[in-house]
């Protein structure tokens, strides 16, 4: 890939940044005037072409599991199949194959590839604290709460630090909720 | 050990109902975007980082934000006495200018790989994403090395002749805006000593017209000479603004003479009505005070970002390659 220099554009108008400007600690747009700095790395230099995997196995040489005819050049560190360079994906500091990582994300046992995790301590967080405000609803909301914090304690939560204290709060809001509409069912019924 | 215990989070965050911010692991950067009940990630590996672009933005709002924000605490300052209740509600808006131009962003700053550039939402503020991108720069380095300076014009003398520019706009001094704005401030000055001291008198009158007419002129000038020029768009919107608000704040204060006249005409003696009389009423001395006021805060206003255009168009000095790794190579 030749070295494009107008991929590098201002953030604030979109002109194109002169190479003289890269890897300055500040440098003006041409157009808008605007103070920017554009640091590139060497990745952005253009590489060698990607490996293609296309050298041919020899005789007496391992083959890659997924092209026969190809030499194998490292195995699996999952499953131990043998890999040409074009299935080898070098992943979390090891070697693995396609089909171990799309069986590893889809069984959601691959954390670092998870694009979205829902926040179930927030949710029942809010099952608790916003019905309370109407109390009315909480005689649904309250058990709602406490059944997702103890469904859920123990599903993967966010990928960053995070202490349980939302789900403490969660149960401990609903079971106080709870308390109160069955004092004031009893309080009712003895009443009478 | 947690699994999120790993990641370190970057300066700059940025969002009220749906936050953004930068984490760092040894190998990636990760863009989080949370939502109240769940959160979306982005990761950039060090490896495939091509470039970072941080560009600092025009950042207008905070002083119109300034600017209407003092306008409202001196309006609540005259309210205070005779209507708390309005004094108040202009408090609590001065407020929520204020906090609202305060956030505006000031930076921006994308993030180039193979595939695409992405903005990093989470730095918009220069102090923040500057450590950000010193602390990216630095994993960035570990993982690909430095890039020296004899490599990269290595490979921008290969790519030959670049492409002409775009044509730069030309420079614009502000000579016309530099008129104006004083121009607008002493208006707005006239306007306070007449409004506090109660002048009606013809030649004050005619002192008043005439700093306005030159307002008007100058305004019309500023705005013929800032076509097509350099001249930020703060300022260039202040001068339109300027050109408005004349001739709405003239046309307002005539349907409220008129008003004001006929309901107080046949109240006067001898079927004459003296012009002060009207000037005297309570809705007329508020829209003298919102003319002040407004004068003040386009000519402070003015001013501030006309000086800051001045220094922005000022030729930058030719500087030293700052990077680290650029040196050493």
């Amino acid at each position: 890939m030749p070295l494009d220099p107008e991929s590098l554009a201002c953030s604030n108008c979109s002109s194109p940044i002169p190479p003289e400007d890269w890897n300055r600690e500040h440098a003006f747009c041409a157009i808008c005037r605007a103070p920017f700095s554009a640091l590139v790395y060497p990745a952005f230099l253009p590489k060698a072409a990607p490996a293609t995997g296309s050298s041919l196995r020899e005789e007496g040489e391992a083959s890659c599991f997924y092209h026969q005819g190809k030499r194998a050049v490292v195995p699996c560190d999952q499953c131990g199949r043998f890999l040409c360079s074009l299935c080898q994906v070098e992943f979390l500091g090891q070697n693995w194959c396609p089909a171990c990582i799309e069986g590893r994300r889809q069984k959601g046992q691959l954390s670092a590839l998870d694009a979205r995790r829902p926040l179930y301590d927030n949710m029942a967080l809010a099952l608790t604290v916003f019905p309370a405000l109407l109390f009315w609803p909480t005689i649904i909301t309250a058990p709602m709460g406490l059944y997702m914090s103890v469904r859920y304690w123990r599903a993967p939560s966010s990928l960053l630090p995070r202490t349980k204290i939302r789900f403490y709060i969660a149960a401990l809001l609903a079971m106080l909720q709870i308390g109160v509409w069955i004092w004031l069912v009893l309080y009712l019924v003895y009443k009478r | 050990m947690k699994k999120g215990a790993e990641y370190r989070r970057l300066p700059g965050r940025s969002g009220l109902f749906v936050r953004h911010s930068l984490w760092l692991r040894p190998d990636h950067v990760l863009c989080v975007r949370r939502y109240p009940f769940s959160e979306e990630y982005r990761r950039y590996y060090f490896a495939d980082i091509q470039a970072l672009v941080l560009t600092e933005l025009s950042n207008t709002a905070v002083y119109y934000g300034a600017g209407i924000g003092a306008g409202l605490l001196l309006l609540t300052a005259v309210l205070a006495f005779q209507h708390p209740v309005w004094a108040s509600l202009c408090a609590f808006v001065a407020l929520l200018v204020f906090l609202a131009s305060s956030r505006r962003p000031n930076c921006a700053c994308y993030l180039m790989t193979l595939v695409g550039t992405e903005k990093l939402p989470a730095l918009r503020r220069l102090r923040a994403a500057r450590k950000s991108m010193a602390m990216l720069t630095a994993e960035i380095e570990q993982a690909q090395g430095a890039l020296t300076r004899e490599t990269l014009e290595a490979q921008i003398a290969a790519v030959g002749p670049l492409p002409a520019a775009k044509p730069v706009l030309p420079h614009c001094g502000g000579l016309a805006h530099w008129v104006l704005f004083p121009l607008v401030l002493v208006r707005g000055v006239l306007g306070a000593v007449f409004l506090s001291a109660s002048l009606y008198s013809m030649p004050f009158s005619l002192a008043g017209s005439a700093v306005s007419a030159a307002v008007l002129l100058m305004a019309l000038i500023a705005a013929v000479k800032q076509h097509r020029t350099d001249v930020v768009r703060g300022v260039r919107r202040l001068v339109y603004v300027i050109l408005g608000w004349y001739p709405l704040s003239a046309v307002f204060t005539f349907i409220v003479t008129i008003y004001l006249t006929i309901q107080l005409g046949p109240k006067a003696p001898n079927a004459s009505l003296n012009p002060a009389i009207i000037m005297d009423q309570p809705i007329m001395k508020y829209l003298q005070l919102i003319n002040v006021v407004t004068l003040f805060v386009l000519g402070c206003v003015g001013l501030i970002l006309l000086w800051r255009h001045a220094n922005n168009t000022r030729t930058p000095p030719e500087l030293a390659v700052g990077n680290k790794g650029l040196e050493a190579g």
